[in-house]
């Protein structure tokens, strides 16, 4: 057998070592929060007791309605601001479109921890000092700003919406300038062709920015960790679960996280892909791809 | 339309255009790429705002006005179908942009009439991609014409079509414009296309209008040299002028003395000119033998056939007359020519009558 040969064979049993690295962990945690008895290493049966004991547990429905509420809440946020953000942008002269483009890059690659930490003293600092004004406002029945599910969903929608603006701009930039031209030929007023054609051309790309954002923020541990105060996310419930001692519970939540997160992107590369076909190259597609990597 | 200008930057687009159109004109802007022609449609669209000048329609004068205020509509280069609509809605969406809009009813009717006008009952519920290009074509065209706009611009809508598709759609365009009396502005790069249909041409180059006209004005009396050597082929031959007839009398820098219609545009006696003669309306024998050319015929010289082409229809000698320079003939292909006819390198007298040789002046219109 010539060396060639023999190289080959190693690249390719390399290859399937990777993978096995990369996903034989998580494919523990899934088999695992399927198994009858308590301890790992030690398979007796099939049983989705784990599920019911988690779907039981009250501190996980709380912290799962916690985790969807930020996901929904910071998701539109970003949707909102993202689309509204690109199609700002698109219009803009190139030096202010270029210096924007380059600060949102910048936010997308700012590690989590950054963005935890600065969120956080930002936060604190803003609420000393606004809460004595509130007070002084309010003196009856002052209100407290305190860290909480707020400051959480304003720092996810704040890197997410970034993702959401990429999405959106990649799409535009794709789509065809004449049929704005055409639509205003027709008749339609600015508005109406920004309801009427510039919104549907774009709804793959909002579609999917929307979904990319909830997933980000679904299964985020950083950010909420520094800025959620009292609050426990999904992902901080099972860090603190984690401390008291491994439980098969906890592969059952990992599982439950990594299904919605999994569906989620598919479902954003689905919409990004086959639904914008017919208008747009299917860098969307590939947008969703390289904005999931992060 | 009176004396539109424009610059993108340092380029001047249009240096100065303008023109009037008799309602239900048929006007194509015909000039290579780069020639201002898609420039003055977008200001005429409105998606373009002149620097100088007015646009009247009507009495209106619309230079300033955005699109969706102009009572004007456009077919655009690749069709700009909207991909998230069906054909239905798409020919549809100038109705229902209307303050107050139609009722649904009559928009089914307006669609239906407009989808009939362009032979594609039926094809409603299709989504523009499943079309071919004829058919998109037709739809972008249905489009455009269902608010019955006071002007229909067309930029090159048959550009992105084959041949005879394009021949087919000529012929439809025609009378469609007939039926709906609406004025056509037509861009086109391709004479045939802008010839074919139109009642009216405009030479464009370098942001001007060289010439305005009917086709057969264009053809037989270009009025400047760039016109001439564009449209078709022509033999032109430089000289000076020596009286301004009619028939004009022109010594050419070789020598000889011919005589030639007056140029349409002002000229003096002694300037610069040049003596242009169809391919067609030239005749040619074999020497020695007289007398196949008119008897009136006003010129005559001899030559000798260095080249010959072949085109099917037509056979193209280039001549060489020691006396004028090399002159390009096209004789058509009545008697199968390609074999019985003068070969090359054989002697050969030439020749025409005044009526087909045109003096042109070198001067070009002032801006």
């Amino acid at each position: 057998m010539s060396l060639q040969r023999w190289i080959d064979r190693g690249l390719r049993w390399w290859t399937v070592g990777v993978y096995v690295f990369l996903f034989l962990p998580i494919v523990v945690v899934i088999v695992f929060s399927f198994n009858e008895g308590r301890h790992v290493a030690q398979i007796t049966g099939f049983s989705l007791r784990w599920y019911e004991e988690a779907w039981n547990d009250q501190f996980v429905l709380r912290a799962l309605r916690t985790s969807l509420t930020i996901a929904l809440v910071s998701a539109v946020i970003a949707t909102i601001i993202g689309t509204l953000s690109a199609i700002a942008m698109h219009g803009a002269r190139p030096a202010v479109r270029m210096t924007f483009e380059l600060l949102i890059y910048i936010a997308i690659i700012v590690p989590g921890i950054v963005i935890g930490i600065s969120t956080l003293i930002f936060a604190v600092t803003a609420f000393d000092l606004v809460n004595p004004v509130l007070a002084s406002l309010l003196p009856d029945r002052p209100p407290q700003l305190t860290l909480g599910l707020g400051t959480v969903i304003a720092a996810h929608a704040m890197f997410t919406s970034a993702i959401v603006n990429v999405l959106v701009r990649t799409r535009m930039a794709g789509m065809d300038r004449t049929l704005v031209e055409a639509s205003s030929d027709l008749y339609a007023s600015p508005w109406r062709t920004f309801r009427q054609v510039t919104i549907p051309q774009l709804r793959p790309a909002i579609v999917a920015g929307f979904l990319l954002a909830f997933t980000f923020s679904f299964d985020d541990f950083i950010v909420a960790f520094f800025t959620t105060g009292q609050d426990q996310t999904l992902p901080i419930f099972l860090f603190a679960s984690i401390r008291r001692g491994v439980t098969p519970v906890v592969n059952a939540i990992a599982t439950v996280l990594l299904t919605v997160t999994i569906s989620s992107l598919v479902l954003a590369w689905f919409v990004a892909v086959r639904r914008g076909r017919h208008a747009a190259p299917e860098s969307t597609g590939a947008e969703v791809a390289a904005a999931a990597e992060p | 339309m009176v004396d539109l200008r424009k610059r993108f930057g340092d380029v001047q687009a249009l240096a100065g255009v303008s023109f009037r159109l008799e309602p239900g004109t048929f006007y194509a802007l015909l000039g290579p790429s780069g020639c201002g022609k898609t420039t003055l449609l977008r200001l005429l669209a409105g998606f373009e705002q002149p620097d100088q000048g007015s646009i009247l329609i009507g009495d209106e004068d619309v230079a300033g006005v955005p699109p969706y205020r102009r009572p004007v509509n456009t077919v655009f280069q690749h069709y700009a179908l909207f991909p998230h609509m069906d054909v239905a809605r798409n020919v549809g969406y100038g109705l229902r942009q209307q303050k107050p809009a139609p009722g649904r009813d009559e928009q089914t009717r307006r669609i239906d009439q407009a989808l009939e006008l362009v032979r594609l009952q039926g094809f409603g519920h299709r989504r523009s991609w499943e079309l071919s290009g004829g058919q998109q074509q037709r739809v972008a065209l249905a489009r455009a014409i269902i608010n019955r706009p006071t002007v229909l611009l067309l930029d090159e809508p048959l550009g992105a079509l084959d041949l005879k598709l394009r021949r087919e759609m000529q012929v439809e365009l025609k009378q469609l414009q007939g039926q709906l009396g609406i004025t056509f502005i037509f861009v086109t790069h391709d004479q045939d296309e802008a010839f074919s249909m139109a009642d009216r041409v405009a030479v464009m180059h370098d942001g001007r209008i060289l010439q305005d006209g009917p086709p057969s004005a264009i053809y037989d009396r270009p009025a400047d040299p760039w016109v001439a050597s564009f449209i078709g082929q022509m033999n032109v031959l430089p000289g000076q002028l020596e009286e301004l007839g009619p028939p004009a009398v022109m010594r050419l820098d070789r020598g000889p003395v011919l005589h030639g219609e007056p140029p349409g545009t002002p000229i003096g006696i002694g300037e610069r000119a040049l003596l242009a003669v169809r391919p067609e309306r030239i005749w040619l024998t074999r020497a020695g033998r007289n007398g196949t050319g008119p008897e009136h015929a006003g010129t005559r010289f001899e030559g000798r056939i260095v080249r010959t082409v072949f085109l099917g229809d037509t056979v193209e000698h280039v001549v060489d007359a020691p006396a004028v320079g090399t002159l390009v003939i096209s004789a058509p292909n009545v008697e199968g020519q390609g074999t019985a006819g003068p070969v090359m390198g054989e002697e050969v007298v030439v020749g025409w009558t005044d009526d087909a040789a045109r003096i042109i002046s070198e001067r070009r219109p002032g801006p």
